[in-house]
């Protein structure tokens, strides 16, 4: 009885999260996120709302985004008022998966006219999966074998110009893994204890490094943007 | 390859032309640097022969359409393998280019050397002075055009995320140094290397239609002759003693649902006689999960790991031991004079099963009976807690 | 107890190949070298017969899809970002090139011979776009000639100097003499060090123009 008694109270709180980049979020990354990339650039940020994650969510993944380019210089706009967010109001990085870790956003010059760039974020549920069998067998070996479930997101990032031209759109998909029970709670503990830090899977790693890839990610795309849009400036504006 | 001079002044031009500055590259320790080298040469070994794979579509899709009327002179100006994998892949593709080449003459493509072609000339002229190779430089190519008409091979491999990509061009020596034919073919990093047998190349689709067909040809049954060696071990302690090996021949179908092969079910029926020891029955069911891979390969040796459960009869003279209580000197004398004994017993097993190709396997088990859990005649290969494997099992398999 | 280790040795095997996924069996740097897509229960068992079970003909009990991943041949860090941003998505890069560079072709008259330059940091990938892009365009219908428009030291020199905007279109003046009749070079580049995507301009007899 004890010896069931074990698994299935370490297995009790246990919910093991992982997470594998799918496509795009692990392409290479040449812009160092924490370098004024953007300095004097105006973004409008506007964040859609998906399901399962309500209003709080966007809101909070627009804050940290909007952190994440005040940190590299730019002054973010609120999409609905394009009047300048306040510096250094990004939350503080917690236990959030999207924490942005080591970074603190610079004070940003005040705005004069209306933003460089509008960037949208959206998302969604690409697939999601229960697997019954592995429920089953978690309950037949008292918790010792996982159960899993997983979920596909994709995150599209839509970059225009002042003008509306589109720069940039991307789809950017990833995958979380959650385990279930005393055998996915042995898992992590291996995980934390065998491996580098640098190349875990689960748990806290799992955040940062779904954190790394998004904001890396972001970052290269924003600046391409950026980049193609200071040309197109420069050559409307002709020589000289 | 570029003119060297024009490449320096244009990287210049590149260099100047970027805005953001460069940053310093982070130093790299000499044990990483170490490290970094044998992560290449490794790629470039997998690399290598996916590599050859391609070629051989270019030299076979020349075989099948030659890109000339007639055999051609073609110098062959240029091999370059996926950047940061080193010169020493660049030859042995060169090599195995020439080797194809040379094996199919139905290609029309007639290798030449042409020294002027891909020697590094220097020229001096108004413009400065100018260093590359004759394939780039137009006064060259003005000489070589009063020859006989000759074209260059340029060939490119490049790894394009999971797929190695070769770019093949064939360029005439000409001042105006068109491209007469060019091909791009793609393979991605799964695709079996079927295509090295240098007298019957095979275009990639050809091969993988012959694997398909493989896979499909196998059907959902399968007989399998197996035959068995059951071990018992010897108590360890006591005056116990153990049964003597089985040796199992065993025939019956194995089952798959999909013609992946990756779960497998089988019921075999067994006989086994040893003159003047003993004679048995038995009937056994297994479930199979393939280890390496979620296909069945029909190429290379796949790893199965099994289930199963088997009922067994056996009687004669030498099955007493097959019971609880230690047998004695007595049992044994008497039973010359009683009918021989006869037990009739279940086990569990699990093991591991080697299959080599469609036709062959190898296994071992290990096999628990829990009749003789407490039996003082049974040793244990192998126990976790009270569980106790008694008996050990090799077999040899062919199916049909 | 022993019966549940038991059990549980025993479903391992079976449970332990639910895919590619992160846990003890791959780690981070694994998983990074994978690219993987969703597929569709119709579109996997067509692009993977054998590895995927058809569906039944009343319906399964549930939802099903494949992921499909393979493996990058070259691992995370072996090129540096900057390169690998331009070579694992190379084919693709080029067939857009071409495409805007056939697009950009005015419709009277003779359709142009195409010359080709790529101007990266290293110049060893430079090489391979121009190639990749080349060939694109051959496989466009459009002839392409290996030839290779020159400026002296002294004219880089004077180009280097200038802001993008301006550098290409005197580079094209001076590039312009050395085409032929019919003739347009396809000019692939990068503007900034720390980006990774590729502009493109086209020159003819008749100027620089930016294809975007």
């Amino acid at each position: 009885m004890l010896a069931l008694a074990l698994p299935l109270a370490l297995g009790a709180p246990a919910c093991v999260r992982a997470y594998q980049p799918i496509s795009g979020l692990q392409a290479p990354v040449v812009v160092n996120p924490a370098h004024p990339n953007l300095d004097g650039v105006q973004v409008a940020l506007s964040c859609q709302a998906w399901p399962p994650l309500g209003p709080q969510d966007a809101t909070r993944l627009c804050e940290r985004v909007g952190a994440l380019l005040e940190v590299q210089g730019a002054t973010i706009l609120e999409e609905s008022s394009d009047s300048p967010r306040q510096a250094g109001t990004a939350p503080s990085a917690g236990a959030d998966p999207l924490a942005l870790p080591g970074l603190s956003p610079a004070p940003a010059p005040p705005a004069t006219s209306g933003p460089d760039l509008r960037l949208s974020l959206s998302a969604r549920v690409v697939h999601r999966a229960r697997y019954p069998l592995s429920w089953l067998a978690c309950a037949a070996t008292a918790t010792l074998v996982p159960a899993w479930s997983e979920a596909t997101f994709a995150q599209r990032v839509e970059i225009r110009d002042a003008r509306g031209a589109l720069l940039v759109d991307r789809e950017l998909q990833g995958r979380t893994v959650r385990r279930f029970g005393a055998g996915a709670v042995l898992g992590a503990l291996v995980d934390r204890v065998a491996r580098d830090p640098s190349r875990q899977v689960t748990g806290p790693a799992a955040d940062r490094a779904l954190s790394a890839d998004l904001y890396g990610q972001l970052s290269q795309v924003i600046y391409n943007a950026h980049v193609q849009d200071r040309a197109r400036r420069a050559i409307s504006r002709g020589p000289g | 390859m570029a003119l060297l001079s024009r490449t320096v002044t244009l990287l210049a031009l590149v260099a100047g032309l970027c805005a953001a500055p460069a940053r310093a590259a982070t130093p790299v320790q000499a044990a990483q640097e170490q490290e970094l080298l044998r992560v290449r040469a490794e790629v470039a070994d997998q690399v290598q022969l996916l590599a050859y794979d391609l070629v051989d579509e270019l030299v076979l899709g020349w075989s099948q359409a030659p890109p000339f009327a007639a055999p051609t002179a073609v110098v062959l100006a240029q091999v370059t393998v996926p950047a940061g994998l080193g010169t020493g892949l660049q030859a042995l593709v060169e090599n195995h280019l020439v080797a194809a080449l040379a094996e199919h003459p139905a290609a029309g493509l007639q290798l030449v050397h042409c020294p002027a072609c891909t020697a590094v000339v220097v020229r001096s002229g108004p413009e400065g002075t100018v260093l590359g190779r004759g394939v780039d430089d137009p006064a060259v190519l003005a000489e070589l055009a009063g020859q006989a008409q000759r074209h260059a091979l340029f060939v490119d491999i490049e790894a394009e995320g999971a797929s190695l990509v070769l770019r093949a061009r064939l360029t005439r020596l000409e001042p105006d140094l068109p491209i007469t034919w060019a091909r791009t073919i793609s393979s991605a990093a799964g695709v079996p290397a079927l295509l090295r047998d240098p007298t019957a190349l095979k275009t990639a689709a050809q091969a993988r239609q012959e694997y398909l067909d493989a896979l499909r040809g196998r059907g959902p049954v399968d007989v399998p002759v197996r035959l068995t060696l059951r071990s018992y071990k010897r108590p360890s302690a006591g005056s116990g003693t153990a049964p003597p090996p089985f040796l199992w021949l065993q025939t019956g179908v194995e089952l798959s649902p999909t013609p992946a092969r990756a779960w497998t079910g089988s019921l075999v029926l067994g006989y086994s006689y040893m003159p003047q020891a003993y004679q048995g029955i038995l009937a056994q069911t297994r479930v199979h999960r393939l280890l390496t891979g979620r296909v069945r390969s029909t190429t290379r040796p796949d790893l199965y790991a099994f289930v199963g459960a088997a009922a067994i009869q056996v009687w004669g003279d030498a099955v007493s031991s097959f019971q609880d209580e230690a047998l004695s000197t007595a049992d044994i004398l008497g039973a010359a004079d009683e009918l021989p004994p006869r037990r009739l017993f279940g086990g569990l097993h699990l093991g591991l099963d080697l299959r080599l190709g469609p036709h062959l396997g190898a296994a071992g088990f290990l096999e628990l009976m829990p009749e003789y859990t407490d039996s003082e005649n049974l040793g244990s290969y192998f126990r976790i807690g009270d569980v106790r494997f008694q008996a050990f099992g090799t077999e040899v398999t062919a199916c049909f | 107890m022993e019966w549940v280790l038991l059990a549980g040795l025993l479903l391992a095997p079976v449970l332990a190949r639910l895919g590619p996924a992160p846990g003890l069996g791959m780690d981070r740097d694994e998983l990074r070298a994978l690219q993987c897509e969703r597929l569709a229960l119709e579109a996997a068992v067509r692009e993977e017969p054998g590895r995927v079970r058809p569906g039944r003909e009343r319906g399964d009990y549930m939802d099903r899809s494949a992921l499909r991943c393979r493996q990058d041949l070259v691992p995370p860090g072996l090129r540096p970002p900057r390169d690998e941003a331009v070579l694992s998505t190379l084919g693709a890069q080029a067939q857009a090139l071409g495409a805007r560079a056939v697009a950009s072709t005015p419709r009277a008259g003779p359709p142009p011979t195409w010359l080709v330059q790529a101007h990266l940091p290293d110049p060893a990938v430079a090489e391979k776009l121009r190639v990749a892009t080349q060939l694109a365009l051959v496989a466009q219908g459009q002839a392409v000639s290996d030839r290779r428009p020159l400026l002296s030291p002294h004219q880089v020199e004077a180009l280097a100097a200038l802001p993008p905007a301006q550098a290409w279109p005197e580079a094209c003046r001076a590039w312009a003499p050395q085409l032929g009749p019919g003739e347009a070079l396809l000019v692939v580049l990068v503007l900034d060090r720390d980006e990774t995507a590729l502009h493109a301009g086209r020159c003819a007899a008749e100027g620089w123009s930016w294809l975007s």
